[in-house]
């Protein structure tokens, strides 16, 4: 009888160690850190003179307060995101970085790389991680080829992933806009027109859709 | 019959806007994109059966509202989908007392973000 309540104890022990190990991130030296449980927050900072974006991670261990760089990531599960690393053979890319993955499904996985303000880097990858469809978009062009190519990445997520419904329900935001904000400051008036509505009639929102890659679970 | 028709209307338009309340926010804390701070953000926060009206100092909200499957107020402002929770609470936030905490709360900007307001009833 002690003996079963031991190994109950030990069972329970266990169990609470594993669910309080479930954010974590592996650094590329492969220390695994483990994180406070809805510590993590994660922002997308730009440079003003250079394209370059500088995404940080900030999370807590045992209440103390710590950051980490995307790039310094090889692997993490914190929050609504997954992290992997890869070595991508592309045109632009011949390195191992960390993606996101938004979405799997059959197979396929919906990935996001680190981006610039000039690009977002978005790819469907088989299980062999073999790049199926580039998704990749520029984020200040609207026209011509990049307006098809917009339409392309938005048709090819929902030929994919068309059966996840909380990703199509999330792509569908980018559609539509049913609230009206009003700017009273003179300072925000600067850069917001009062009353702007984003009607996203050519597309123009879906690099958003990227910006923030959450891991979405397809039922 | 105009008056029938007048009192009808008045009845009828008072029972659709049956539900609606106010809210004064007296302290504001943020939460999201690396930051976790106090914002000197005042204002009113209404909510009636189908829309939400924020109005602070800084910017005047209007939101179509609907609920989520687990009950919650929902909103969307460009392509941010919200969250709103309101938590019948009363408590002391950085010395100022309140009686309702409003949260909302959106996953679709980077890293996700919480706003928590700290109101009375007004």
């Amino acid at each position: 009888m002690t003996k079963i309540k031991f190994l109950f104890i030990l069972f329970l022990f266990c169990s609470i160690q594993l669910y309080s190990q479930s954010e974590y991130i592996i650094d590329i030296k492969g220390n695994k850190i483990i994180i406070d449980e809805g510590s993590s927050q994660m922002t997308s900072v730009g440079s003003e003179k250079t394209p370059k974006v500088t995404t940080t991670i900030f999370y807590t261990i045992k209440g103390k307060k710590e950051t980490i760089d995307l790039l310094d990531i090889k692997e993490a599960s914190y929050g609504s995101y997954r992290i992997n690393t890869f070595k991508f053979d592309l045109e632009y890319v011949d390195k191992e970085l960390p993606y996101f993955t938004l979405a799997e499904h059959n197979g396929f996985r919906l990935i996001s790389l680190h981006k610039t303000k000039i690009n977002s880097f978005s790819f469907i990858i088989d299980s062999n991680n073999k790049i199926i469809e580039d998704l990749s978009l520029k984020s200040y062009k609207y026209k011509g080829d990049e307006l098809e190519n917009r339409a392309r990445v938005d048709s090819k997520i929902r030929e994919y992933f068309g059966n996840c419904e909380e990703l199509i329900r999330r792509l569908d935001r980018y559609k539509y806009n049913n609230s009206v904000m009003t700017f009273k400051s003179k300072f925000v008036q600067k850069m917001r027109k009062p009353n702007e509505v984003s009607k996203n009639e050519n597309y123009e929102n879906l690099n958003l859709f990227f910006n923030n890659p959450l891991f979405q679970q397809c039922q | 019959m105009k008056l029938k028709f007048f009192l009808l209307s008045i009845l009828f338009l008072s029972f659709t806007n049956c539900f609606s309340q106010e809210f004064t926010v007296l302290a504001t804390h943020y939460k999201g994109q690396g930051l976790d701070t106090d914002y000197p953000f005042k204002g009113t926060f209404i909510i009636k059966d189908s829309s939400l009206i924020l109005d602070c100092d800084q910017f005047h909200l209007d939101a179509q509202t609907t609920k989520d499957k687990s009950g919650f107020i929902t909103y969307q402002y460009e392509n941010r989908e919200y969250k709103l929770q309101i938590i019948d609470k009363k408590g002391n936030y950085n010395k100022i007392s309140y009686d309702f905490i409003l949260i909302t709360k959106t996953d679709d900007i980077v890293g996700g973000e919480v706003s928590t307001y700290y109101c009375k009833i007004k």
